[in-house]
């Protein structure tokens, strides 16, 4: 250890002090270092514990949640009716796959899997098998209890794989409105198409303003006189006339949108929206309208209806011939052509188009679905089409297009825009005034006098004060002639009239006269008693109360002073 | 004095060798428990989605309509049977008040 010995020992002390010192002074430097070391790796693991502790503290919980949403999330959004039952859904599903180089036996395999899945076609998967190929679908979308059947067979080469698949639990009942999606999750139609992308991308529902149970109710009292009057095909709607919204909307034939590859094309159409019909005359709202508001007549004001009018090759007669001079309300009543072209023939084609216009007639609805019919109407506007779209012809809209002007008409003059959504009490509406009050409320006065006096009859919901109009048109054969056997039969109404809450249209198309109808087929006797149907059935879900229709208050608003007093029994229902 | 320092040192990392990894463990068998809760919160909202299709499913309104048919003798609200309370026979205020005063 120490080198130079042997000496004094004061000297070695000295030799000794000094090699202590160095150690010490060695050890000390070591310390330095050491403790510079340690003091670095604290402040690093004091910074490091500040940053995650108190810098970072409040992502911890936010992290957890995010990957809880990420996993959960499956497939499309939900669409919901606006007392949020179920319309549609994303499920996920397995769905059958193999790989034709694993399958050992391809005619057990084959055999076996029919046995499982029933509707195999077995030729079909022989020759999918048979292929050089590394995958091919096999069935798409099975039921939990055939997966663990077939992995109860234990095959080779079959597997499964986890997709996506939308279900819509109502069926037939909202499959025009909501739409489909294909088996890709593509929205194909409806709804599901309108927002596919908001769909896509948000686990938010969509809450539609359909109320399914009104859905219900009149798809069947529609599908009843479908059926009654052997027709081959119907359409309803029901709206909210203050709100735009649309409550119920059906067109028949329908499909079933779970099971789309047996549906047939023409069900998937959508009557009630893409297809554009002459109304006939339900059209006689709008044409009455327009002279009240024009001043061209008035509520007592009349025209002779004694004689057809002859112009040019063509002669207007009336349905319900009367051969006399009508006041306003009396051609409404007796649904009068000719009175209802002379009433047009004063306001003129100018005003007559530019009301249709304030209307929306001329226009494709606003509403919120890929199916829209462009109405169809004369250009140029001439005299004789002024006359014919005076009572519904020449001019053709679609039925949602005539709800949406009858609504407009009698809830006081506003055209709100129609809308599939659930509008929430927060929600702006921008409605425009089209016509005044009074005229609004002459209107009701009129639809009034059609079901308590008139074609409209067959529509009277006691207690619910309907108000309405037929509507009989002949549908233009391919030709371009009318056929008197080829018809559209329907009604328009609204209720409680004296302040309108609801319009109803039932259209039925090309009904066939029967014993009990004492064969007619008009609107009165085919859409005017499902009218009254669906009305008694769905007001008292909508929370209505039956009003006291002989009531003296509700007299006295829906009065009306006619000229010649002159209400016989020579009416009958039509 | 340096010496027992030292046993300190080494008394107190090997305490926190042992808690740091009892700790470990502890949240390793926590991280299993979360994973098994995040799938079964999985499974558990999976099968909600199609007991609410179900749901949606059997309650079509005319599966409804024929079942109530079938099993309950309730049929839908005629209007007549609506009535509202002022307008019902025998029960105007004053005879209701009398009637009271007779029976006291």
């Amino acid at each position: 250890m120490v080198i130079k010995s042997y000496g004094s020992k004061s000297q070695k002390s000295i030799q000794l002090d000094g090699s202590v010192n160095k150690a010490i002074e060695g050890g000390r430097n070591r310390l330095l270092v050491l403790s510079c070391v340690f003091c670095l790796a604290f402040v690093l693991a004091g910074v490091r514990l500040l940053d995650v502790s108190v810098l970072r503290g409040l992502q911890e919980p936010v992290n957890v949640v995010e990957t809880t949403k990420e996993n959960l999330k499956i497939g499309r959004a939900d669409i919901l009716d606006r007392n949020g039952i179920l319309l549609a859904t994303s499920l996920s599903v397995s769905s059958l796959y193999a790989d034709p180089q694993e399958v050992m036996d391809i005619n057990s395999t084959v055999e076996d899997l029919s046995n499982v899945l029933v509707n195999l076609e077995k030729e079909k998967l022989f020759t999918k098998l048979n292929q050089k190929k590394r995958f091919v679908w096999i069935k798409r979308g099975i039921t939990p209890m055939q997966q663990a059947q077939i992995n109860a067979l234990g095959l080779p080469g079959l597997h499964f794989q986890k997709e996506d698949r939308r279900f819509y639990p109502q069926r037939n009942l909202s499959a025009h409105v909501v739409g489909f999606s294909g088996v890709d999750a593509a929205g194909l139609a409806g709804v599901e198409k309108q927002f596919d992308g908001r769909l896509r991308d948000g686990s938010e529902p969509m809450t539609l303003s359909i109320d399914i149970r009104i859905q219900h109710i009149l798809k069947e009292e529609i599908k009843k006189q479908i059926i009654n009057f052997n027709a081959i095909g119907g359409a309803g709607v029901f709206i909210d006339v203050d709100s735009g919204e649309v409550l119920g909307m059906v067109s028949l034939p329908d499909f079933d949108p779970n099971e789309l590859n047996s549906a047939l094309a023409d069900s998937k159409f959508n009557r009630a929206t893409l297809g554009i019909y002459e109304m006939g005359s339900t059209f006689k709202i709008f044409n009455t309208a327009l002279a009240l508001e024009a001043g061209t007549a008035t509520m007592e004001s009349g025209y002779d209806a004694t004689k057809p009018i002859r112009i040019a090759r063509f002669t207007i007669n009336d349905f319900h011939p009367q051969k006399r001079w009508l006041s306003v309300p009396e051609i409404f009543q007796y649904s009068s052509n000719i009175g209802s072209a002379k009433m047009a023939l004063d306001f003129g084609s100018k005003a007559q188009k530019e009301f249709m216009k304030k209307l929306g007639f001329l226009d494709r609805l606003p509403i919120e679905l890929p199916e829209r019919g462009k109405p169809m109407y004369p250009a140029p506007w001439k005299k004789i089409s002024t006359i014919t779209i005076s009572y519904g012809h020449g001019i053709a809209i679609s039925p949602l297009h005539l709800v949406s002007g009858v609504a407009s008409v009698i809830n006081g003059g506003i055209r709100w825009p129609v809308t599939i959504l659930k509008k929430h009490s927060q929600s702006k509406m921008f409605g425009e005034q089209i016509l005044s009050l009074q005229t609004s409320k002459d209107i009701r006065k009129v639809l009034r006098l059609v079901v308590e006096n008139g074609t409209g009859k067959n529509a009277a919901a006691a207690g619910y004060l309907v108000g309405g109009k037929t509507g009989t048109a002949d549908k233009q054969s391919p030709t371009g002639s009318y056929a008197k056997s080829s018809r559209l039969s329907s009604f328009v109404a609204a209720f409680p009239i004296h302040k309108p809450r609801y319009a109803v249209l039932v259209m039925v198309d090309e009904p066939k006269g029967n014993k009990k109808s004492f064969g007619y087929a008009t609107g009165g006797w085919v859409a005017a008693p499902a009218v009254r149907q669906i009305i008694k059935r769905s007001a008292p879900l909508l929370g209505l109360l039956p009003t006291d229709e002989v009531s003296p208050q509700i007299r006295r608003l829906l009065e009306i002073k006619t000229p010649q007093q002159k209400r016989g029994n020579q009416l009958a229902s039509f | 004095m340096i010496r027992r320092s030292i046993f300190l040192w080494i008394f107190i990392i090997s305490v926190m060798g042992v808690s740091m990894f009892l700790i470990k463990h502890e949240v390793q068998i926590l991280d299993a428990k979360l994973d098994k809760l995040h799938h079964d919160i999985m499974t558990h909202q999976e099968n909600i989605l199609i007991l609410t299709a179900e749901w949606s499913y059997l309650n079509q309104p005319g599966r409804i309509e024929s079942l109530a048919r079938r099993h309950s003798d309730y049929r839908p609200t005629e209007t007549k049977q609506i009535i509202n309370i002022e307008n019902l026979p025998y029960l105007k205020k004053s005879s209701l008040v009398r009637g009271r005063i007779d029976g006291d």
